[in-house]
């Protein structure tokens, strides 16, 4: 809601000043999201005369001007065309200074020097967009004088207050000034207007027929005969500019002002245009085709509500009035409405019909159910004073006997207390009149009082005030919520802060960036394309996604299943910056499609923690970093899964498409498919244009969660040293790592045995499709110091397992 | 025995005196030092002794052996001190890349706040970010139709099941499920229909808090989010409430921490204000404790609520919210 100070101040005495009334009203929930002056940044802006109009230049699109500025003439080139010899204007002088466009200087055009500028209301800064023309001013202004100084329009401020949705009141000047009066306990003038009424009764004009009254529970109305529609004076449109609001014609410009002071929209029909002297409110046929006037063709249905005449709808109820009987130059008479339409039927058809307008916006907010006649009348009564419009006798006031004023609302009084945790007063009883001031400034009824409750009704314009709290909430908005004490809670309560889950991912995360990752957070939605580049067929279980239904752009329309295209999208972001060792982790949520399609169940939510490191480049010769390969990362997975108290994995061979054939793990727990990891497949990496080897993994924390052991049990240190054994074996490539350790594990198991790699070779030296295997075994006993030859023994079997299980040839 | 240890030593104490660089001190430690060298020869040979002698000797041998290594040492420190040298260690040098990694700045803030609320008896829960229609706007006193939804266009997946646009379900949810007194943090994803721009994601993080009891007010609300404002944002930081408007809440609250550069006295980044918005509160509304099945009359609570990204952006100084969904490690590695 934009206003300006100097129109607050017609409403209600302000001793603050602008800066000062922005900060009080803030405290009181209006707060100004911009306060500027009305004229910033000019500079250098007089009252000037037009007093010679020439056209210039073979286009006939220019003319040349004779402005007195008092001082001297001066000879401006001008496009525009609504000047006349004769009219006040705002001319910026050489050096001078407009908001936009900087400083402005002398030039010539067409061999004439122009010694600057008319101006029009949107190059002095007071109105948002470009409109055509020069803005004609009032020509009781003083010439010559700089326009930024007088002091009946130079010296204002204008707000632009943020009002909430239940508040549409304060969507008026008086609204606003009603607040002001409050806090400052000063007295709200609203303006009074005498009519005089022809002896013309309007009933002999038009009648009105409400046929759906829950939608339209008041219509008023009223008709003013022989006016004539010219452009407004120049308060008038000055007082538009201040409220951010375009003047159009005389007629329009005065129903939106008093909208603007009272919250009331209005609206003005040709009455010439009224066929059958009859306006029927009634809902859309289906498919009813209307033309609103804007010039906009719209297909309504039957939940619409339109204002219609004997023949066809003429306006689209509280939102836009239509094309055939808009307000013209020609208009000589005119209905006006006021009325009061359902605010969640108005909400539905501006919504689905996209029309936002001024008066949509306080409809579907709920205005004042008692304030058409008032709005209707002040309206009325401008028409008069500004044209030598008559208006009839008789107002149509039709309105349903459902239409009441606001119920009344018990208060407890000491649940005021109870609720802001300190007492208005001193005493119970200087609190009790405090809140009855209070309320009584906001207008607010005291039907009935006692010791303990206040009986009261509020305001008819207060239509968000239900039941008691909010009540409360003005009692405390005008005492202050800077007064309010501040205490923590007396009772203490035990809880249990955080849950095991809570703490376990809290861990994981600890542990991987002790591991050197850096945690991402990347955005739920994804890119269905990503299902495609990772060849996913669409039958995988990742491919079952929930579908956003109005998704905003390409790129998020499904709900990810995967973190995986978060990562690669971090991992690419970081390489297209010239990251060369990026090591990544997220630990997020994945979204399935739920299981049952009962009525109130939701998509399955699953906890997953993956990661990505790629290492672009040749690397460091100081730094020798070490080559990040898959056991790179399987050996981050081996700390990760070990620190978590996670045991008994077994790392096999995996299928994922997305992964090299054979670079292509799984990892299982008992049986149970727990993550994923693997080198990303080439030709993945090439259309990501990535130049390095990504890798990566994807685990399931909802799987792994209840595998993790939580109580750490001390293992007594050994007593007696181990005895280490080294063994190379040329094997079939087909015998894997992890086969070979089991069957060396179960050889005389009662010795303590640990097996650990050492060497991978492959080459000339070895037979084709076979490998060289070298490990090394430490044996332990728990009771004895193991000799030698016990050792050897051992060692003998393992060679002979080995030898018959997988024909491996000691090297 | 005795008499060879003497002149061993002589012997060793000439030798070392002679010598011109490092090479030929390390040919001396293996000779009299070395794991084959002479002193180690010797000892061998102890077991030859009777066993009175061994201990003595055994001793004896010992001490030469120090008092060799005490004289080797100083030489080679003479050597690496006073000598021009080829190698010398350069103490300034980088030290070998320990990488350890980084927590995502959203998840910094969301820890803090949950440690300092942790510390005010509340307990963490959780939510889930595909939400019913239900919960995200109706049971917190948003009927379909209310005009408050337009704040908070929405991502639908059905026409009742939405993203939540905010993390206040979590309010109901915890109601329904639990008897008072309750007291919880529950912070999270949440997903509005905004157009990305440098205040905008269609993505962010809020943590939401809610408290009810028998006897909680205003002024309680006031004291707890007082006390988290300074723990966040540090002691100097003055919080306002002014009147706000939330559905679900009333009285509302908007909290206002001063701004931070210019100390409240107005600058671009306070708007010229010298506060800056940070969260919405207020008292828990009556209808919304009903529809939850809490008896309004007897119980009373406050709520609130704000956005994780805001809180970072604002106590980093990040101008720019889409930084924290690029995962841009330069940006990431700034917060330790």
């Amino acid at each position: 809601m934009q206003v300006s100070y100097n129109l607050l101040k017609e409403y209600v005495d302000i001793d603050l000043t602008p800066q000062e009334l922005a900060e009080r009203l803030s405290m009181n929930g209006i707060v100004a999201e911009r306060i500027k002056p009305v004229f910033e940044e000019v500079k250098g802006v007089v009252i000037g005369k037009i007093t010679e109009i020439q056209v210039i230049g073979k286009s006939g699109n220019l003319s040349l001007c004779k402005v007195d500025i008092k001082s001297r003439e001066l000879q401006i080139i001008c496009g525009a065309k609504n000047i006349n010899i004769g009219d006040f204007v705002p001319v910026v002088t050489e050096g001078g200074n407009l908001p936009g466009l900087g400083e402005i200087e002398g030039k010539e055009i067409h061999g004439v020097y122009s010694q600057g500028m008319l101006c029009s209301a949107w190059e002095l800064g007071l109105e948002k967009s470009k409109s055509p023309g020069i803005l004609i001013l009032d020509n009781n202004l003083p010439l010559g004088e700089n326009i930024e100084n007088l002091t009946a329009i130079g010296n204002d401020v204008i707000f632009d207050f943020e009002i909430f949705s239940n508040r549409p009141d304060l969507l008026s000047i008086i609204g606003i000034a009603r607040e002001i009066a409050a806090f400052s306990c000063k007295t709200l003038r609203i303006p009074e207007q005498e009519l005089v009424e022809t002896d013309e009764l309007i009933t002999d004009y038009i009648s009105v027929e409400v046929e759906d009254e829950d939608l339209c529970p008041r219509y008023a109305g009223r008709i003013i005969k022989g006016l004539q529609v010219e452009e407004s004076p120049f308060w008038l449109r000055w007082k538009l500019f201040l409220l951010g609001v375009r003047p159009i014609n005389n007629i329009v410009d005065i129903t939106n002002y008093v909208m603007m002071e009272t919250g009331q929209p209005l609206h003005a029909f040709d009455l010439s245009f009224i066929n059958g002297k009859k306006i029927i409110i009634r809902r859309a046929n289906p498919r009813e085709k209307f033309r609103t006037l804007d010039g906009m063709d719209r297909i309504l249905n039957v939940d619409n509500l339109v204002i219609a005449d004997s023949e066809r709808a003429i306006a689209l109820a509280g939102v836009m009035g239509g094309e055939n009987s808009e307000i013209k130059d020609s208009t000589k008479d005119v209905f006006l409405e006021s009325a009061y339409f359902d605010p969640i039927n108005n909400r539905r058809t501006s919504s689905y019909l996209g029309m936002r307008t001024d008066a949509s916006n306080r409809f579907e907010k709920g205005i004042d159910p008692y304030g058409q006649v008032f709005a209707l009348n002040r309206a009325a009564y401008h028409i008069m004073r500004l044209t030598e419009g008559k208006i009839l006798s008789g107002v149509i006031d039709q309105y349903s006997k459902k239409l009441s004023r606001g119920k009344a609302i018990k208060l407890n009084l000491s649940k005021v207390a109870q609720v802001l945790g300190t007492k208005v007063g001193k005493s119970n009883k200087e609190s009790k009149e405090r809140i009855i001031d209070i309320l009584n400034r906001l207008e607010f009824q005291i039907n009935s009082q006692d010791e303990q409750f206040l009986e009261i009704t509020p305001p008819s314009f207060r239509s968000d005030i239900k039941i008691d709290v909010d009540i409360i909430e003005e009692i405390a908005r005008i005492f202050g919520y800077e007064n309010i004490p501040s205490t923590l809670f007396k009772a203490t309560l035990i809880q249990e802060g955080k849950s095991d889950r809570q703490k376990i991912v809290d861990k994981m995360r600890n542990i991987l960036i002790s591991c050197g990752m850096h945690q991402i957070v990347s955005y739920s939605m994804i890119n269905p394309k990503y299902f495609e580049w990772l060849k996913l067929p669409l039958s995988h279980n990742l491919c079952q996604t929930i579908k956003l239904s109005n998704p905003l752009i390409q790129e998020q329309t499904i709900m990810r299943t995967t973190l995986i295209p978060g990562l690669l999208k971090a991992i690419q972001w970081n390489v297209n910056h010239s990251m060369e060792q990026i090591k990544l982790f997220e630990i997020g949520r994945t979204y399935f499609p739920q299981k049952d399609s009962r009525k109130g169940s939701l998509p399955v939510e699953k906890l997953m923690v993956s990661g990505g490191i790629v290492k672009i480049g040749r690397g460091n010769i100081w730094q020798k970093t070490e080559n990040w390969d898959l056991f790179y990362l399987k050996g981050i997975l081996e700390a990760f899964f070990d620190s978590l108290g996670v045991h008994d994995i077994d790392y096999l061979p995996g299928d994922s498409p997305f992964f090299h054939p054979q670079e292509n793990g799984i990892i299982k727990i008992k049986d149970k498919k727990i993550a994923i990891f693997g080198r990303l497949e080439d030709d993945i990496i090439n259309l990501l244009d990535i130049p390095g080897n990504i890798l990566l993994f994807e685990l399931d924390f909802e799987e792994l969660y209840p595998l993790i052991e939580r109580e750490i049990i001390f293992q007594p240190l050994p007593k007696y040293p181990y005895i280490q054994r080294d063994m190379a074996l040329v094997i079939d490539e087909r015998i894997n790592f992890a086969q070979i350790k089991r069957e060396i594990l179960k050889v005389s198991q009662d010795i303590k045995k640990r097996v650990e790699l050492f060497d991978v070779f492959r080459g000339k030296q070895i037979k084709r499709g076979c490998k060289s295997i070298a490990f090394s075994i430490f044996f332990q006993a728990d009771d004895r110091t193991l000799t030698d030859i016990e050792v050897d023994k051992i060692m003998e079997n393992v060679k002979i397992r080995l030898k018959e299980l997988f024909q491996a040839d000691l090297r | 025995m005795e008499k060879d240890m003497e002149s061993l030593k002589e012997k060793f104490h000439k030798k070392i005196a002679s010598i011109k660089d490092r090479e030929e001190l390390q040919r001396i430690r293996n000779e009299y030092i070395g794991r084959k060298g002479i002193v180690a020869q010797m000892l061998k040979n102890i077991t030859l002794l009777s066993s009175e002698e061994k201990p003595r000797v055994g001793e004896l041998l010992n001490r030469i052996k120090r008092d060799f290594q005490k004289a080797i040492a100083e030489k080679d420190r003479e050597f690496l001190t006073e000598k021009p040298v080829e190698e010398k260690i350069d103490i300034t040098i980088p030290g070998k890349d320990f990488m350890l990694g980084t927590i995502h700045p959203i998840e910094l803030i969301l820890k803090a706040t949950e440690d300092i609320f942790l510390g005010m008896g509340f307990c963490i829960v959780d939510g889930p970010e595909v939400e019913l229609d239900y919960y995200n706007f109706e049971a917190l006193n948003i009927p379909k139709d209310h005009p408050a939804r337009d704040d908070q266009d929405s991502f639908y997946i059905t026409p009742d099941i939405l993203l939540r646009t905010q993390t206040s379900p979590m309010q109901v949810r915890i109601m329904e499920n639990q008897p008072p007194p309750v007291r919880i943090i529950s912070a999270g994803k949440c997903y509005r229909r905004d157009s990305i721009d440098n205040t905008h994601t269609p993505m962010f993080h809020q943590i939401e808090g809610l408290a009810v009891d028998k006897d909680i007010s205003m002024a309680d609300l006031k004291g707890v989010i007082i006390e988290f404002c300074k723990q966040i944002f540090g002691k100097d930081r003055i919080t306002r409430f002014r009147p706000g408007y939330f559905p679900f809440v009333e009285p509302g609250v908007e909290v206002d921490v001063s701004c931070g550069l210019c100390k409240g006295k107005g600058c671009q980044s306070c708007g010229y204000s010298g506060w800056l918005e940070i969260m919405g509160a207020g008292m828990v509304h009556p209808h919304v404790l009903e529809m939850a099945g809490y008896n309004a009359q007897k119980y009373t609570g406050f709520a609130f609520g704000m956005g994780a990204e805001r809180i970072a952006m604002l106590k980093y100084g990040i101008n720019d919210i889409r930084l924290f969904f690029e995962n841009d490690l330069r940006f990431l590695t700034q917060f330790k």
